[in-house]
């Protein structure tokens, strides 16, 4: 008797692990999708002590204009003042 | 704003791998982990190129798909960032980046993971912007200092570029008509997608 309630008790877990482990994942946050901690829009906290570009914290307008004004440095042309080439 | 975007344009990657050191250096980046790399396609044969490889923040990305923690979010600048707090490690997003960009940190015996680290665009992670807990976790947040990813900004050759995907493609445009070739940009089709054609 002893025997058998040990068998079905060693199947029914054996059972409960495998319900376990062949279940899907379950979506962390119900479907709603990123569950993790907010993060600030980069523009607000105005950068720390290296900031660049003279952009005021908050001034999601000006912050946006310091970044273009890097991203078009990247073009030589405009860097070398060729203007023949720079379109 | 649009979206922020990186153009690796191999006409002229030299494979001098000052992209790979500047963003090891920048963020601190730990021994093993490569948010950034250099292949080159044909290595030593007549025509061999070179493509600086990272995160591509794309726009429907796969790794934020599926992954089972939801720690993936995207910022408003099209920046995919992640919650180091939330990973679990589980390689999934490995598997489904077309760029093999997710990190993993070999932290114990067995091949045991640790939290995935990638490239953020400069642009930190869910910490306090330029805290001591945000450089530890994700390295600087030079967006929110009003810069650009640093592997671009000092790339030699400007072969890398950096920033909203308008500026950043009409640069590449203005290159490609004064050279007369090379205006294929790898990995943006499968990054950002096909552009949408007028009248279609």
């Amino acid at each position: 008797m002893a025997l058998r309630g040990k068998l079905i008790l060693s199947g029914a877990f054996a059972g409960l692990i495998l319900a376990t482990g062949c279940s899907p994942l379950e979506d962390a946050n119900n479907g709603k999708g990123y569950a993790g901690k907010a993060d600030t829009p980069a523009f607000e906290t105005g950068g720390g002590q290296y900031t660049a570009g003279g952009f005021k914290a908050g001034d999601k307008e000006s912050w946006e204009e310091t970044l273009n004004v890097r991203a078009k440095a990247q073009n030589e042309y405009v860097r070398t003042g060729d203007s023949a080439k720079a379109q | 704003m649009a979206r922020m975007k990186f153009l690796c344009d191999a006409e002229r990657c030299i494979e001098c791998n000052g992209c790979v050191t500047a963003c090891k250096n920048e963020h601190e980046v730990e021994w093993g982990i490569n948010r950034r790399r250099v292949v080159t396609i044909n290595d030593g044969e007549p025509g061999e190129r070179s493509i600086s490889v990272a995160c591509m923040h794309c726009s429907d990305a796969p790794c934020q798909a599926v992954c089972p923690v939801n720690c993936f979010y995207k910022t408003d600048e099209g920046v995919v960032l992640h919650d180091k707090d939330l990973c679990i490690g589980c390689g999934y997003c490995f598997y489904a980046c077309p760029f093999g960009a997710p990190q993993f940190p070999q932290e114990g015996a067995f091949g045991q993971r640790g939290k995935m680290d990638k490239c953020t665009f400069c642009a930190g992670g869910p910490e306090e912007d330029a805290s001591e807990a945000e450089f530890e976790k994700y390295g600087r947040n030079r967006l929110a200092e009003g810069k650009l990813p640093l592997c671009a900004e000092m790339c030699s050759t400007k072969a890398l570029l950096a920033g909203d995907g308008d500026v950043v493609s009409d640069i590449f445009r203005n290159r490609v008509v004064v050279r007369g070739k090379g205006a294929e940009v790898w990995g943006w089709s499968s990054a950002y997608g096909q552009p949408a054609k007028e009248g279609a």
